[in-house]
């Protein structure tokens, strides 16, 4: 390295405009990264898995959801199973499920309906 | 039926999850996680003595037990079942007990406000954000009127060759299990765990918990986690449900949480006085929270609206969570704390732990922080 460069790193500013953008860029990033990690889910959901593939719906929502094999129906905060095809009918016997944690599998179509809570509790108490 | 459910159970979390089924009539739903044992033979055995307890107890059945007793004339002997008797039996100790803020025989007080099982089917707030309010409550003659025949006092049971009778002095006298059946069913549902070897499970009859053993997560034990609803915003108004707090247990132990914004409905006063009106009744005959004044029945504001109740007995938990909305948080505590069962009871404005309650995540579950911690009963009055 001769005097020349070391001479005009000297002089040149410590921080440029483009190094302050990149900090506030890569601090951003992380909030946004954090946020989605870290944040309480707003509200109970109900994941529908068939085959693998999984659908989100909210147990706050009604909805009647017509699917190849049987029909799920989210009412008033419960999840049940109707119109189901397969013999054994498991899915339809299991009856409503409405807290998280809970779920309803038919192993003859792969498929689970489970009721994802809001973090780490196994049970809670005092809901009508 | 069960068996193909059972091998999924066990593989995703090594219990065996059965969902919500009714357990009593209207929407009382019993649901189960078992793990160990012969988990789908005590299921099974758990819903025939639940379906044998309801066909005795319910109200809403015109063929049951308690339905004949209601519906007696005085001094008649009504041979009734062994669980109606042996409810009825703890019941009246429970009454005792708590200095009639539990009451099995307030049938008629429900009725005359329309908190018994059918009419709120008909008036309980949907979800949607609408009610249907009854005409008019009643007046403060009806009330002191239906008290006189309101106890456990009028009524006499015994057993009389291997079968049991509960006879009434008076025609108008009722009763409703409400508050303790659910508590006795998880009880007797705990007899059946034990017989069938099982290591860990948890048992709910809508809202009466029981906690069997320790919580076991890929072989290691621990303690439960168990969230309480927040009892504001009223759950029948809008599906939020946020925890007040959240607390563990170690297990072999139930929970129950009563409150004033289950099973509740709005009247409609004069003017804008829109009342809430509760399913919980006091000794003085009058929901939990109401008042009489200027010629009408208001809410009167710092009453109990949500109690949790921590200890051995289910029926025990069922019925003091009750009792402790009827006293109030001062006289609730006290009476928590004579009987040695922990508990949690909030206000609209305090709240105050009873026992050794450990909360959990206070950061996360921190709805409690809204209100104002009660240490000393004394001062909470």
């Amino acid at each position: 390295m001769n005097l020349e460069t070391v001479k005009r790193v000297k002089k040149s500013k410590p921080f440029t405009v483009i190094d302050a953008v990149i900090v506030a860029v890569l601090a951003a990033l992380i909030g946004v990264i954090s946020w989605l990690v870290f944040r309480a889910p707003s509200a109970e959901t109900v994941v529908i898995t068939e085959n693998g593939v999984s659908h989100e719906y909210s147990l706050g929502k009604n909805a009647e959801i017509k699917l190849e094999h049987m029909t799920v129906h989210i009412k008033d905060g419960y999840v049940w199973v109707t119109d189901s095809d397969c013999r054994d009918g498991t899915c339809e016997h299991t009856g409503k499920i409405s807290r998280a944690g809970q779920s309803i599998v038919c192993l003859p179509n792969n498929f689970v309906i489970t009721i994802n809570g809001k973090g780490d509790l196994d049970w809670e108490l005092g809901r009508q | 039926m069960f068996a193909v459910f059972g091998v999924f159970g066990c593989a995703a979390s090594g219990y065996t999850v059965f969902g919500e089924v009714e357990a009593f009539s209207g929407d009382i739903m019993f649901s189960a996680r078992i793990m160990g044992g012969r988990a789908e033979y005590a299921y099974q055995r758990m819903c025939g003595v639940i379906s044998d307890i309801n066909k005795q107890c319910s109200t809403t059945r015109a063929d049951s037990d308690v339905a004949k007793f209601n519906a007696s004339g005085a001094n008649a002997d009504i041979e009734v079942g062994e669980h109606c008797y042996k409810i009825f039996i703890e019941a009246k100790e429970y009454a005792a007990l708590t200095d009639g803020a539990y009451d099995p025989t307030i049938m008629p007080l429900a009725e005359l406000w329309h908190v018994d099982a059918e009419s709120l089917a008909e008036y309980r707030p949907s979800i949607d954000g609408t009610h249907v309010s009854p005409l008019s409550l009643p007046t403060v003659e009806e009330v002191q009127s239906a008290l006189e025949y309101c106890g456990v006092e009028h009524i006499d049971a015994f057993e009389r060759d291997g079968k049991y009778y509960l006879v009434k002095s008076d025609a108008r006298v009722k009763l409703d299990f409400g508050g303790i059946a659910k508590g006795y069913a998880v009880d007797k549902c705990v007899e059946i765990l034990k017989e069938y070897d099982i290591s860990s499970a948890l048992l709910d009859i809508s809202g009466n918990a029981y906690f069997y053993g320790s919580y076991i997560e890929r072989g290691n034990k621990s303690d439960w986690r168990v969230g309480v609803v927040s009892p504001r915003p009223r759950a029948a108004e809008t599906l939020a449900r946020g925890y007040v707090c959240a607390f563990t247990e170690k297990g072999d132990a139930s929970a129950v949480t009563s409150g004033d914004y289950m099973r509740y409905y709005i009247y409609d006063g004069a003017g804008d006085n829109e009342v809430f009106v509760p399913h919980i009744i006091t000794p003085s005959g009058v929901p939990a929270g109401l008042i009489y004044s200027d010629g009408q029945w208001k809410n009167a504001g710092d009453n109990v609206i949500s109690a949790t109740v921590i200890g051995k007995s289910s029926a025990m938990c069922d019925v003091l969570a009750t009792a402790v909305v009827a006293l109030g948080l001062a006289d609730g505590a006290r009476l928590l704390q004579k009987v040695g069962y922990k508990g949690l009871i909030f206000t609209e404005k305090r709240f105050i732990i009873v026992g050794n309650v450990e909360l959990y995540k206070t950061d996360e579950y921190d709805g409690y922080k809204a209100y104002e911690r009660v240490d000393d009963i004394e001062s909470g009055v």
